[in-house]
């Protein structure tokens, strides 16, 4: 185990979306292990990849993405999803309410959090390791 | 600040990946950082110019006003020389600025520059 | 420098295989130990007796890089010890395993 006074950040961006391939599953169970481990983890959902964070999954036969996601982000995992591409696909609207952006959605796992890729880029910018799922 | 090393071998338009990627290396430049981007396989037709309004064609944005503003403000962009070759990409087709390396050049670079690697 | 690839698909490709495997291959780059961690559909490539681009070619590797496969992606796929590679180990928690190298020995990682 790590000592939690000094604990090591891996970053994962993930860019593929769940079911269609192993991508996500793979990246929830490293993530796991990383924090079973004592590493702090963040998760940068990019790209279709947002599709990780919608409520109400229900997969029969595959691998429960949002299960994982979910218990990911009991554990401690911070996990943000990009704003524009959820925007795009319909999570949120993102629009200004009371000068802050609203990020409300019915559709969205509790605890996902939305960020533009300059937020990303602070993630990239602190972590001590970087992960990349489902790019190429 | 470290290095980003950002690999795209998708072409654009077809696949989202080029933008995407480019889409961070600008981000991370812009914030001072040192970013390479490697364009191999298909990503190369991303290292070439001639884009004609992709907007107004298929609703697309242009990668290679990416590529441009990336180089514009220090961002690094090499293409594979060998995939170039293979798809019969001649030097003058390229973006002003795309450098070109053998594939062992690449090789040495991924280990120098790829603190952090993301594969688009 | 110990480098980790973590590949989890086959390469298409001789270039794909060139991107994902050359630096284990690489004699340019000095001094360098490659560990590939195999997950997911990158077990596939662990199997003996492919040729061409899909050949891992162990033995022409030096003795400092390793080779480990995911032993659970392994049996879903119906492959056996008798049916990889010679110098793949099998490794129960390749993720566990994969994940601590990367943060504790690894100064470079690569994924696919």
């Amino acid at each position: 185990m790590v000592e939690s006074s000094k604990k090591k950040t891996v970053t994962m961006m993930l860019f593929s979306p769940p079911f269609g391939n192993q991508y996500a599953d793979h990246l929830c169970r490293v993530a796991e292990r990383a924090l079973d481990k004592g590493y702090a983890v963040e998760i940068f959902l990019y790209g279709d990849a947002v599709h990780a964070q919608m409520t109400e999954q229900n997969p029969k036969l595959f691998f429960p993405v949002g299960e994982a996601v979910k218990r990911l982000i009991e554990k401690g995992a911070v996990v943000k999803s990009c704003e524009i591409c959820s925007i795009a696909r319909g999570y949120i609207k993102g629009e200004l309410k009371d000068g802050k952006k609203d990020y409300s959605s019915t559709k969205v796992i509790n605890g996902v959090n939305f960020c533009s890729i300059y937020g990303f880029v602070d993630m990239l910018s602190r972590a001590d390791r970087v992960l990349s799922f489902g790019g190429a | 600040m470290s290095n980003l090393l950002i690999e795209i071998v998708h072409s654009p338009f077809g696949h989202e990946n080029a933008y995407a990627g480019l889409f961070v290396a600008m981000a991370w430049a812009s914030m001072g950082n040192d970013v390479t981007v490697v364009l191999r396989e298909e990503g190369v037709h991303t290292g070439r110019k001639g884009q004609v309004n992709p907007f107004e064609n298929i609703n697309l944005p242009p990668t290679e006003k990416q590529v441009n503003e990336l180089l514009e403000v220090g961002g690094r962009v090499v293409a594979d020389r060998q995939a170039l070759q293979m798809r019969g990409i001649r030097a003058e087709e390229l973006i002003n600025g795309v450098a070109v390396l053998d594939v062992s050049e690449i090789r040495g670079l991924m280990v120098e520059c790829g603190e952090k690697f993301l594969s688009f | 420098m110990r480098v980790c690839l973590l590949l989890m698909r086959t390469p298409s490709s001789d270039e794909d295989a060139e991107r994902m495997l050359g630096i284990l291959r690489s004699t340019e780059v000095q001094g360098t130990e490659v560990a590939v961690y195999l997950l997911g559909d990158g077990v596939l490539y662990a199997r003996k007796g492919q040729t061409g681009y899909l050949g891992l070619n162990l033995s022409n590797t030096p003795e400092k890089n390793s080779v480990r496969a995911s032993a659970r992606d392994l049996r879903a796929r119906g492959i056996s010890d008798g049916d990889l590679e010679l110098g793949v180990e099998i490794i129960e928690d390749l993720e566990g395993l994969f994940i601590e190298d990367v943060m504790e020995r690894a100064e470079r990682v690569f994924t696919w």
